[in-house]
């Protein structure tokens, strides 16, 4: 018997670009400026427009690390712990929730940005996690 | 409309069956146990109920009729609810309105449930996410908690005080999953799950049952029940997330489902006796105390260890053991809040009673997300004019 709702495949998330992290695949509402993640044309959050309102839009893979929690066990099949959840804001201004691309905890503040982390047969990038960034000020905790 | 100015709608009746690890008892069984005990409290017949909602997540379809069947075929309406979490609280709800518009005058609420596989119709939305399946809800309050404590510079101990404290009143409910005290070494040193949470400060999911018989003025009066052990429900709010940016949707939710179930039942959260919260994690409660406005925001670990959310404190906190302690099956959950606040205000806790409870509050939120809060009242003291 069929499962009856088969996994859908990885949509592409981001793009690469000649230099630095990758841009996010995000969407911006021209009906009420709103800009999330990830890309959608279902309608707008906010206000509710669809259709040719909603427009892709390519968000900076750069953000903030607003919390860290280094997660020791998860029960979800092919998931292994430990890894860490990051909660971002994106400089782009979306709230997301991401995996760090190492270990550890970083504090609250530190700046993080996308890397590619799984690519699909054409290319497409179809996992981001995001790294602590080489400039980084604070650093990692 | 209000509640308020509707029908009045009092709890007549509450019954469990105890919260406890997955066994191979058939869930009719569990579920039959709580509303033959709701039935007996309140000192009315199977007969007497006119429909009844139902609160569960994992048992498949039609959960009511092969369990409520056996208490004799009636014939009355009766409806599945599921909403997460949150489903005893809407099933809860549903017979409130029900009893309050006057198309029936007893309705039972009751909630049933066993842990299975559950898949969340979000993941089936078709849009992608940076980290899928690696989000789970210990996750979300792992990272709520360590932004907590980095914006109020709250400590782990803090945040372990609260499952310290419900797992101090779960040891007093014999209804509760855990039933054992445990110090703060012990909550601390405990299995670390996600960031500073430990399996302790985590809920069990297990399974039982809970129901809760509401019924009009009128019935109350027709059926002889009595009157000294009704708790009337003076509001009912419920909603569903909006856009909060950063914030923690689940607390800005529970401000603004807390603020309007207050304000429809005229109380201050000063006035506030007795609270029954979503503490699934020990974070929660921190943050929902907070947002309910029985605190200043960032006060609730001081509070919390000045012993102002402890029995015999200014206001308990999830006297029952909380989510943490008493457990969370789901289905039953917010349910058995409203039997736990109905105990309370009844004076019939015994060990675990809070001193002159007259006010309290049950809230539960579920993901979605949605936050539904009920205010009951207590029947006045004898002598006292109500």
């Amino acid at each position: 018997m069929p499962e009856p709702h088969p996994a859908a495949p990885a949509a592409a998330i981001a793009d690469p670009r000649p230099s630095g992290p990758p841009d996010l695949r995000g969407v911006a509402c021209t009906a009420c400026g709103r800009v999330a993640f990830p890309a959608q044309d279902l309608g707008c959050e906010r206000c509710g427009a669809d259709g040719a309102a909603l427009r892709p839009a390519a968000l900076a893979g750069t953000g903030t690390v607003a919390a860290a929690a280094v997660v020791r066990r998860h029960d979800g099949p092919g998931i292994d712990a430990p890894f860490t959840a990051l909660a971002i804001v994106l400089d782009d201004g979306p709230f997301v929730h991401a995996l760090l691309d190492g270990d550890g905890g970083p504090a609250p503040g530190t700046r993080v940005e996308a890397v590619a982390a799984g690519t699909d047969g054409d290319g497409a990038i179809v996992e981001v996690r995001f790294a602590v960034s080489g400039d980084a000020a604070g650093g990692a905790a | 409309m209000k509640l308020r100015d509707m029908r009045p709608v009092y709890v007549i009746g509450i019954g469990l069956h105890r919260y406890r690890p997955l066994s191979d008892v058939p869930y009719v069984r569990l579920g039959l146990t709580a509303v033959r005990a709701a039935l007996a409290d309140a000192g009315i017949a199977w007969r007497d109920v006119q429909g009844a909602y139902t609160g569960a997540t994992r048992l498949g379809m039609a959960v009511s009729r092969p369990m409520l069947r056996h208490l004799g075929a009636t014939g009355i309406p009766m409806t599945q609810v599921e909403n997460a979490s949150a489903s005893g609280s809407s099933a809860f709800r549903l017979a409130c309105m029900e009893v309050a518009a006057g198309v029936s005058d007893v309705v039972l609420a009751m909630g049933v449930d066993k842990p299975a596989p559950v898949k969340r119709a979000e993941s089936l939305a078709g849009l992608p996410s940076l980290a899928g399946g690696h989000i789970v809800p210990f996750t979300k309050y792992a990272l709520l908690a360590d932004e907590y404590m980095t914006r109020y510079g709250a400590s782990p101990a803090d945040i372990a005080a609260v499952a310290v404290k419900n797992h101090r009143n779960g040891a007093r409910n014999p209804f509760a999953h855990r039933q054992k005290e445990r110090t703060p070494e012990e909550v601390l040193g405990d299995r670390p799950i996600a960031g500073h949470l430990t399996r302790l400060q985590c809920c069990p999911v297990g399974e039982g049952a809970a129901a809760v018989i509401v019924a009009s003025a009128e019935a109350v009066e027709r059926l002889g029940v009595d009157r000294a052990r009704c708790v009337r429900v003076t509001a009912s709010a419920q909603r569903s997330e909006e856009l909060y940016g950063p914030k923690s949707f689940d607390a800005e939710l529970t401000r603004e489902t807390t603020a309007a179930a207050l304000a429809d039942a005229g109380v201050a959260p000063s006035g506030v006796d007795v609270v029954e919260l979503h503490d699934a994690f020990s974070i929660e409660e921190l943050q929902y105390v907070e947002a309910m406005g029985l605190c200043g925001e960032g006060e609730a670990a001081g509070r919390l260890r000045a012993g102002e959310f402890d029995i015999g404190g200014r206001c308990a906190v999830s006297p029952s053991g909380g989510l943490l302690a008493m457990g969370h099956p789901v289905g039953p959950t917010g349910v058995g809040q409203v039997a736990e606040v109905t105990r309370q205000l009844r004076g019939e806790a015994g060990d675990r009673q809070q001193p002159g409870a007259r006010t309290g509050i049950a809230h539960m939120v579920g993901v979605g997300a949605v936050c539904i809060v009920h205010v009951l009242e207590g029947p006045a003291p004898q002598g006292e004019a109500r």
